[in-house]
């Protein structure tokens, strides 16, 4: 009797024994890393709400989560959280589409500055590419350009310094601007500005698309950065709408994740130093019982989020981790610094100080 | 002016009594009861979501025709007296021609203002609940501005002088934009609860709107009983006309 190719496979390729002989909270779909990260590596987050998970799951398992653009100490954690300090590398806000990611990249280095660059409603000013990064939005236009600039020379440091980049896929729907092409990571006038059908346009982006976008930038982004390493990843989270009026939000949503699944996988086969993470796969392999999502049945659960880590530090750095508690970001230095001494101290005294101003008014 | 005025506040109210105390008695001079908060007796100034027992008797032994909070009023000099280990500047939302150094982290106004009002928040507590205890007029009497003088400040270092040595007296531009920023937080918070905001005496600031050196106190922070005349002079006038 001859053998066949299946044969000498080795377990994970066989569903029985990968996923239906195996514990849930076991399952390992991750199989092998291209490359491996070190304790030190730098490494940046970027990309759709799901990316958000990216930085505390790096925390939690102590590699070196890159930022940016830190809060600075005065603010405690919950206001430095409200102006998404820490909630990705930089204070990009949601990168949804692998478009947005390269117009960014280019807007940082001065080759791309689109037309509509700043929506202002009654003296606020919103960055059209990151309407939510701040409650209330900038407070006057100076603030605004002094920010974006910041924000820039940021992302440029960090470009150049990063050893790894993971970026979270999230959308192929889009919104963009007929005059050039600019990305909008929300429809004008959901959160700032106003849709105007004469100047915005909607555009699903498909596998060839997302694969040349991601090339582009992988190769501008080595451009100043020749070595650094880039890991892909697919949000298991759903499309919260569609503008597809004609197909089903679900439908949408699955067309939107295998396209950008496909684009991944491609890329990652194509290029040396990439790799395809599967978080997807893990969140919405179902072999949780559906655990892994909420009661919304679109957000992702601590528990799944902790599956995903585990894996990824297993992947990257043969770590072994319990799930680890789910707690905030310490985006604020933590107690004992010299800043928080600081303000302890003048907290202290000026309460000392009025205090003896008003025992002896003079 | 009315007779009877009640004042309830911390120690920017200490300029108000001293220039009261200073008067010469007589016709045209009300009279005034204050209530300084620093005094432990009102610790903790709220009590079941009111004002204290304590505050109480006094608003009771006060009979007042009209009141007047000088409530917190230094909150921005703790974020900003000082040079912040990790120095900052912003743009002024309402003054965004102001200059800005831009050798430092600048931050979002946003951040500062939020950061400012979790600061105040017991104060205009407080504020919130002497207005649901009071009738009638109330006046609340915007904190002094910075002193402009780095200098002043290190004459008159007071508890602050180690800190000073250490890190600084900040620019006196920050400490302005800071003051703004906190004055507006109490601005729009009288606003809402139906208090009269009444702002510094034109005469009390310079041409940046910094406190006039009459005004100065020998301390970092206060302003003096030159300073505390000149407020009750506005009071008095702003109380001769209609409330609004």
């Amino acid at each position: 009797m001859s053998g066949n190719p299946y044969q000498n496979l080795p377990d994970h390729a066989f569903w029985r024994r990968a996923v239906a002989q195996v514990a849930p909270g076991a399952v390992d779909p991750a199989v092998q890393a291209p490359f491996m990260i070190a304790p030190g590596d730098a490494v940046f987050a970027a990309g759709s709400c799901f990316a958000q998970h990216i930085g505390p799951m790096l925390r939690a398992i102590q590699f070196n989560f890159l930022v940016a653009e830190a809060a600075h100490p005065l603010a405690s954690a919950a206001l430095a959280h409200s102006f998404n300090y820490a909630v990705f590398s930089a204070r990009t806000g949601n990168i949804y589409t692998a478009r947005q990611l390269l117009q960014l990249f280019r807007r940082a280095y001065g080759n791309f500055s689109p037309a509509e660059d700043v929506w202002e409603t009654d003296g606020q000013f919103i960055d059209p590419f990151r309407p939510q990064i701040q409650p209330g939005g900038f407070l006057s236009r100076r603030e605004f350009e002094i920010d974006r600039a910041r924000h820039f020379a940021a992302l440029r440091r960090a470009f150049e310094t990063l050893d790894v980049l993971v970026f979270t896929l999230g959308l192929t729907e889009a919104w963009r601007s007929r005059a050039d092409g600019a990305v909008f990571p929300l429809c004008p006038g959901v959160a700032g500005g106003t849709f105007d059908a004469a100047r915005h346009e909607f555009h699903n982006f498909t596998v060839a698309e997302v694969v040349e976008d991601l090339n582009c930038f992988i190769d501008e982004l080595r451009g100043v950065n020749h070595g650094c390493r880039v890991i892909l990843t697919v949000s298991p989270v759903p499309l919260v709408a569609t503008a597809r009026a004609d197909t089903h939000v679900l439908a949408a949503t699955i067309y939107s994740k295998s396209v950008l699944r496909v684009a991944a996988e491609m890329v990652a086969q194509g290029r040396p130093g990439v790799a395809y993470f599967p978080s997807y796969e893990i969140i919405t392999g179902r072999f949780d019982g559906g655990s892994y999502f909420a009661g919304d049945r679109r957000s992702v659960t601590g528990v799944g989020v902790a599956h995903v880590m585990r894996v990824f530090a297993r992947c990257y750095a043969n770590i072994v981790v319990a799930p680890p508690p789910e707690a905030p970001p310490p985006e604020t230095p933590p107690p004992g610094t010299r800043s928080e001494a600081y303000m302890h101290q003048m907290e202290d005294l000026m309460r000392v100080h009025c205090d003896e101003v008003a025992l002896d008014p003079g | 002016m009315p007779g009877r005025i009640f004042v309830m506040g911390h120690s920017h109210a200490c300029a108000l009594e001293a220039a009261h105390k200073r008067r010469v008695p007589g016709a045209q001079v009300p009279e005034m009861r204050f209530a300084l908060l620093n005094d432990p007796q009102f610790e903790p100034p709220m009590a079941e979501g009111g004002l204290c027992p304590a505050l109480l008797g006094e608003l009771r032994a006060a009979a007042a025709e009209v009141h007047v909070s000088v409530l917190g009023g230094n909150d921005h000099s703790i974020i900003g007296m000082l040079n912040h280990p990790q120095r900052f500047d912003f743009v002024l939302p309402e003054a965004p021609e102001l200059p800005v150094d831009e050798m430092c982290e600048i931050l979002p106004a946003g951040l500062l203002r939020g950061e400012l009002a979790r600061r105040v928040a017991p104060h205009l507590a407080v504020l919130a609940a002497y207005r649901a205890a009071v009738p009638g007029r109330l006046v609340h009497i915007e904190s002094p501005p910075p002193v402009p003088s780095a200098a002043h400040i290190r004459t008159y270092p007071g508890i602050f002088k180690d800190m000073i040595v250490a890190y600084g007296v900040s620019p006196a531009l920050l400490r302005y934009k800071l003051w703004r920023l906190h004055s507006a937080l109490y601005r729009e918070a009288c606003a809402r609860l139906g208090v009269a905001f009444l702002g510094v005496p034109a005469e009390m600031q310079d041409a940046q709107g910094m406190m006039v050196e009459a005004g100065w106190n020998p301390d970092p922070t206060h302003g003096n009983p030159v300073y505390g005349a000149h407020v009750l002079e506005k009071l008095a006038a702003s109380l001769g006309e209609p409330a609004r």
